[in-house]
């Protein structure tokens, strides 16, 4: 049985919770909720309001441009991701060496990281520029080719470009999260498997790997998310062309909601979305807990 | 309201007589032009001419206008004010009224003309339009949806509204009411680089399909013949946003087709099942195909292709005479090097183009409409609006400043003449903008050759008509 006291401190305890409730409550939930509602209406959202019930979830259900834009976002995501957290994890462990000038590399390597995403989509939209692009220039001084590489303008090359770029703009902060975890392993370990007789490869896989997994958790359900919804860098390099080829489904939602102004599909579209992140992040934590446990 | 019409009336022979003069003048208008590029921005070019058609009268002229006695802020949405040399004259219109009125603030929001519906909308939507803003015929039908124009006809008054061209007004007059003041238009056309069309040895301007690219060939050199080509016949704008689609379009259009039209009885149709619109598809795929295009056609944005007309990598550019503007800032030394011709036809269509206008039109939600009004008269005065001409070859909406005979001259006559031929408006449905992105699907998709003009025109033709259906 609770003595007085306690009853009193759990009172307190939520009491104090109250404020940060309603925030969530105002930042998160009412969004989420206004959204679901909008999707359920034909409206302009300034004085037209009809309720249409699941009108655009079955017409996106029916719809196979949309499976075929899930299905380019989910392999855009899962190509980004995975490149994020290789490419991360790998410079994550050579900038962990104790070698000179490491701190100067470790900054050049964040700086992709600082570059805001339209800045990064219109240097490399120039970069690939089959005219006056630095890479048709290289290509061209090499003899590599004949005639100009339009990269963007293909689209298999268009798609790996757009990923290429979202890894380059990406993998720092996947970088910084193992750095950090790193940091939290043991060096003891490393010492003992050395004198077993480990080499640096069987170190990595049954040290540091499982010890970093709680960080690859977080990293790969933040980075998920962020990059299924990503818009910025996709839009500005091809607009989701050529041909559809990298239309991601938030350039879709953008579409429906600014250029047809069908905001109600747009929120059903949006809807959509979250479910399925919410569940690749539930199937994230069970198969990585798993794992690490 | 869409349709396809012939101009008519008072204005067609102002033009026809500024054509007939720029013959007389064309000598000298190269000098006189560049001349008064030279003035400073806030002294615009006063008009010449001394002929006025009827309805014109003095209804033009407001360049004293009546100030608030409070202090007042005239917020305003541009496009143009973003643009170069375009913004010079929003910026000079802004600031010898604020001189005429010094209790008057104008502040400018500054949006990319692509990106103008977009940002409207969000600002509708947050209920905080400016006072004034910029609008694009591809807005009308959201905007109607959206309810944010203020009936102008009251606030300029009856007989100003007659000085207005008649046929920039069948598209700013909805149900009755003026929603928004017409400035300039841009009738599209292909802009070309007379000197090297020349030095080509082309004499004759192609007028149908297949010349054209004849024509994109014979102007794709080789010129230091070291295996790349130095200059391409076509300046594509194939990028998938509104800027490709409408000169896509623009050729549909001239091809004998359409992508969305209304009928009379309101009904939506597709025309993207005629002959027409494959046509169209065929030529862009045959002009990637052929070689006369720079490369990076997807990525070539209106911006891109008019450096390519500028520095001469590419020699012909489906646009507006605003194009020849923006070449001349990039380099001066085209003074008088550049000119249009009407677009090319084919199937036996008549040639046929678009206005593109723009103007201004009063945020419903607006608490200084009165002043806004004075500042649309203002801006539409005369000389004010012959300075933006001047700089831009940009048509004027007032007859009056129409009847300059520099309107029609020199670098400008080509892309007026276009507007000699029909003249289609588009519909006012508010999913226009996804009817662009199917015609801009459909393009890219012929770039690359996969499959044919016929099957791509089917498929755009069933995503119109779920269009529809789903709009209904």
């Amino acid at each position: 049985m609770k003595s007085a006291f306690a009853k009193r401190e759990s009172r307190s305890g939520k009491f104090f919770t109250i404020p940060a409730a309603l925030i969530m409550l105002g930042l998160v939930v009412y969004p989420m909720l206004y959204g679901f509602f909008i999707s359920t209406q034909k409206s302009n959202l300034i004085d037209e309001w009809e309720f249409v019930g699941a009108k655009y979830y079955i017409q996106l259900l029916t719809d196979a441009d949309f499976y075929g834009t899930l299905q380019t976002t989910a392999l855009f995501a899962a190509c980004v991701v995975i490149g994020n957290l290789v490419v991360g994890l790998l410079l994550a462990v050579l900038v962990n060496q104790k070698i000179p000038l490491m701190n100067v590399f470790k900054v050049i390597l964040m700086l992709p990281w600082l570059f805001p995403e339209v800045v990064v989509a219109l240097i490399w939209k120039w970069l690939f520029n089959p005219l006056f692009g630095m890479l048709n220039h290289i290509l061209f001084s090499l003899d590599i080719v004949e005639k100009e590489v339009d990269l963007l303008g293909q689209p298999g090359t268009a798609f790996a470009a757009v990923v290429f770029v979202c890894i380059w703009k990406g993998y720092p902060i996947v970088m910084l999260m193992m750095m950090a975890g790193m940091k939290n392993i043991p060096y003891e370990r490393y010492e003992a498997a050395a004198i077993d007789g480990a080499n640096k490869w069987k170190q990595f896989r049954h040290i540091t790997l499982p010890g970093l997994m709680p960080i690859l958790l977080v990293a790969a359900i933040l980075e998920t998310a962020w990059w299924f919804k990503h818009f910025t860098i996709v839009w500005l390099l091809t607009g989701g062309g050529p041909a559809r080829a990298t239309e991601l489904i938030s350039v879709d939602v953008y579409l429906q909601a600014f250029t047809n102004f069908n905001f109600g599909r747009a929120a059903a579209e949006s809807v959509i979305i979250l479910f399925i992140l919410m569940v690749i992040s539930f199937i994230y934590s069970r198969v990585l807990r798993d794992k690490s446990q | 309201m869409q349709e396809t019409r012939k101009r008519f009336g008072i204005s067609r022979k102002a033009i026809a007589t500024g054509i007939a003069a720029a013959l007389l003048i064309s000598g000298a208008s190269a000098l006189s032009a560049t001349a008064s590029s030279k003035k400073p921005a806030k002294k615009p070019a006063k008009s010449k001419s001394k002929a006025k058609p009827a309805a014109a009268k003095e209804v033009n002229e407001f360049l004293n206008p009546k100030c608030p006695a409070k202090p007042t802020t005239l917020t305003i949405a541009s496009a143009v004010i973003l643009e170069n040399p375009g913004g010079k004259v929003d910026q000079a219109n802004a600031d010898e009224f604020m001189k005429k009125c010094p209790n008057v603030k104008v502040e400018f929001i500054g949006i990319p003309s692509n990106l103008l519906p977009e940002k409207l909308t969000t600002l509708a939507i947050g209920g905080s339009l400016p006072d004034m803003y910029m609008h694009f015929t591809s807005f009308t039908g959201k905007a109607l949806q959206m309810r944010t124009f203020e009936d102008l006809k009251p606030l300029l008054g009856e007989d100003y509204v007659k000085g207005f061209d008649p046929l920039f007004l069948s598209e700013a007059i909805q149900g009755g009411k003026l929603l928004w003041a017409p400035w300039v238009g841009i009738p599209m056309a292909v802009a070309y680089r007379k000197d090297l069309m020349e030095e080509a040895g082309i004499k004759t301007m192609p007028k149908t399909f297949d010349e054209f690219l004849d024509v994109a060939k014979k102007l794709t050199i080789d010129k230091d013949k070291d295996g790349k080509m130095d200059q391409y016949g076509w300046a594509m704008v194939g990028t998938p946003n509104s800027s490709g689609a409408g000169r896509f379009h623009a050729m549909v259009l001239n091809a004998g087709a359409f992508n969305l039209k209304q009928n009379p009885d309101g009904r939506f149709v597709s025309g993207a099942s005629l002959k027409g619109y494959e046509t169209a598809l065929q030529l862009y795929g045959d002009a990637i195909k052929a070689g006369v295009v720079p490369p990076g056609q997807t990525t070539t944005g209106y911006p891109e292709a008019s450096a390519q007309l500028a520095t001469g990598k590419a020699v012909m550019m489906i646009t507006g005479p605003h194009t020849m503007g923006i070449a001349v800032t990039q380099n001066p030394s085209l003074k008088g090097k550049l000119g249009g011709f009407p677009l090319p036809t084919a199937n036996g269509a008549k040639p046929i183009t678009t206005l593109n206008q723009h103007g201004y039109a009063i945020a419903r939600s607006s608490k200084n409409k009165a002043l806004a009004a004075e500042y649309i008269k203002f801006m539409l005065s005369t000389e004010r609006i012959l300075y933006y001409n001047e700089l831009e070859y940009r048509l004027p909406s007032r007859l009056k400043a129409q009847a300059d005979p520099k309107v029609a001259s020199g670098m400008a006559a080509g892309f007026v003449g276009a507007l000699k031929g029909n003249v289609w408006s588009d519909s006012t449905a508010s999913f226009l903008g996804s009817v662009a992105k199917v015609d801009y699907d459909a393009y890219s998709e012929m770039f690359l050759g996969k499959k044919t003009a016929a099957e791509i025109a089917k498929d755009a033709d069933n995503k119109i008509k779920k269009l529809i259906a789903d709009n209904a």
